[in-house]
């Protein structure tokens, strides 16, 4: 987990009250104006991107009101990919094997991209900048920590931590390419993801079968020394 | 009893740091049963070939493993819980020990059951402690604790098992066991963390 040093302290905390408005205070306005901000933030993120000033002007405030949000546009990001990774939950599931359902769930992740038009590569950058990578990676890690548990993965051992860190890198690839990408329904995205998918998926067949084959050779291995001591 | 344990695992009404503490009673939990799913799977293949009346015993024992194994994977699961970093680590270490203090005779394999069980009962024991005294008394934490207590339970079995069956009579007694204690020890600080 990644430790707060003094400069990330105002994301840390924003995050945190971001984390308690989502669970408690529903019913309390006063208490809920950061996140009514937030909310009227994504409404109106197709047409003004990350601003907040829009949002806030929107809701009858003065622009001031955004500076309770201390990162600005990285505020709302955060918000927003927090939501698009609790909507994967009720995301209809055809696939019978875990692999499909990853697959499915990193296309349906993608295509949400696109309604960002011209503002998801001003994201991709936001997430890459130095300042905010921890709490990008705190996020991308919740993104692919879901889809695994979503599609039914039960990796007890070192798998958990492969399987992770493969799918995080394969969908900022993809995430990155998307920027690029004029394709009709971001074809060549997915084609991209689906490449990276398939060579991973095979990569860690070969690696299974590794220790499978270690774990009994270990033991076929004692058995020869022994064979051998006695 | 396992989907109450889950409950608690996942209740989301504890403060961080409770929650923090769950997910490394978890973590250490899932990898000291997956070791005594290892070190039996170990003693079991080399006494079936060299001394196969002792089979069943340790088959019994094994067993037992494979139950506490699978339920805590099951809860590292559900409960979105990490496993540790180290699981390759245990296994191969786990695997060897069980083979190798099988490979010793019957006594050095007991008295490694007699040393990994001492650490590891006492260790539920700890855990069941804090359980009762910094959690509520609510329906999913009572079966918590009731599941860690069973686990705790076989695990005392297995050391009573260990010392009827000659455990003390291994030779170097006192150094075989001691080392594997504190190797367990160690790995429980590690697996708890990592
Ligand atoms: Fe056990
Ligand atoms: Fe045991």
């Amino acid at each position: 987990m990644i430790r707060a040093s003094p400069r990330f302290f105002t994301v840390r905390t924003v995050q945190a009250s971001l984390r308690s408005y989502a669970t408690a205070h529903t019913s309390k306005s006063e208490v809920d104006l950061p996140r009514q901000i937030l909310e009227r933030g994504l409404q109106l993120l197709p047409e003004h991107g990350w601003d907040l000033a829009p949002a806030t002007r929107s809701l009858g405030l003065s622009d001031q009101a955004a500076s309770i949000f201390p990162n600005g546009k990285f505020d709302l990001l955060q918000f927003y990919l927090q939501k698009q990774t609790a909507k994967l939950a009720s995301v209809q599931l055809k696939s019978s094997t875990p692999d499909g359902c990853v697959r499915e769930l990193v296309h349906a992740r993608l295509l949400a991209n696109a309604e960002l038009g011209p503002y998801l590569g001003e994201a991709v950058s936001m997430l890459m900048s130095p300042k905010y990578l921890p709490y990008s990676l705190e996020q991308l890690h919740n993104l692919v920590d879901e889809i695994w548990f979503l599609a039914g993965d039960k990796g007890h051992d070192a798998t958990w931590y492969t399987r992770r860190g493969s799918l995080a890198m394969i969908y900022a690839a993809s995430e990155s390419f998307m920027t690029r990408d004029n394709s009709p329904n971001f074809k060549h995205t997915l084609s991209f993801c689906d490449r990276q998918l398939n060579a991973w998926s095979r990569f860690e067949a070969a690696e299974e079968s590794v220790s499978e084959w270690f774990k009994f050779n270990a033991i076929a291995a004692f058995n020869v020394a022994k064979s051998l001591t006695r | 009893m396992l989907r109450q344990s889950i409950k608690a695992v996942n209740n989301k009404s504890l403060k961080p740091a409770q929650r923090k503490y769950l997910e490394k009673v978890i973590r250490v939990d899932q990898a000291g049963e997956l070791g005594a799913d290892y070190i039996y799977m170990g003693q079991h293949f080399v006494f079936k070939q060299t001394l196969p009346k002792l089979a069943p015993l340790i088959r019994h024992m094994w067993d037992q493993e494979i139950h506490h194994h699978n339920t805590f994977d099951t809860i590292q699961t559900e409960g979105r819980i990490r496993p540790s970093v180290f699981t390759p680590v245990w296994k191969i270490a786990a695997l060897g020990l069980g083979m190798g203090t099988a490979l010793l005779g019957k006594e050095a394999a007991m008295a490694c059951t007699e040393a990994v069980e001492t650490v590891i009962g006492g260790h539920y024991n700890d855990q069941l402690r804090r359980l009762s005294k910094e959690f509520p008394e609510t329906e999913e934490f009572v079966q918590l604790r009731k599941l860690i207590s069973e686990f705790r339970d076989d695990e005392l079995e297995h050391l009573e098992t260990a010392i009827e069956n000659d455990a003390k009579k291994a030779v170097p007694y006192m150094l075989l066991t001691e080392a594997i204690k504190n190797g367990c020890r160690g790995a429980i600080f590690l697996a708890e963390r990592f």
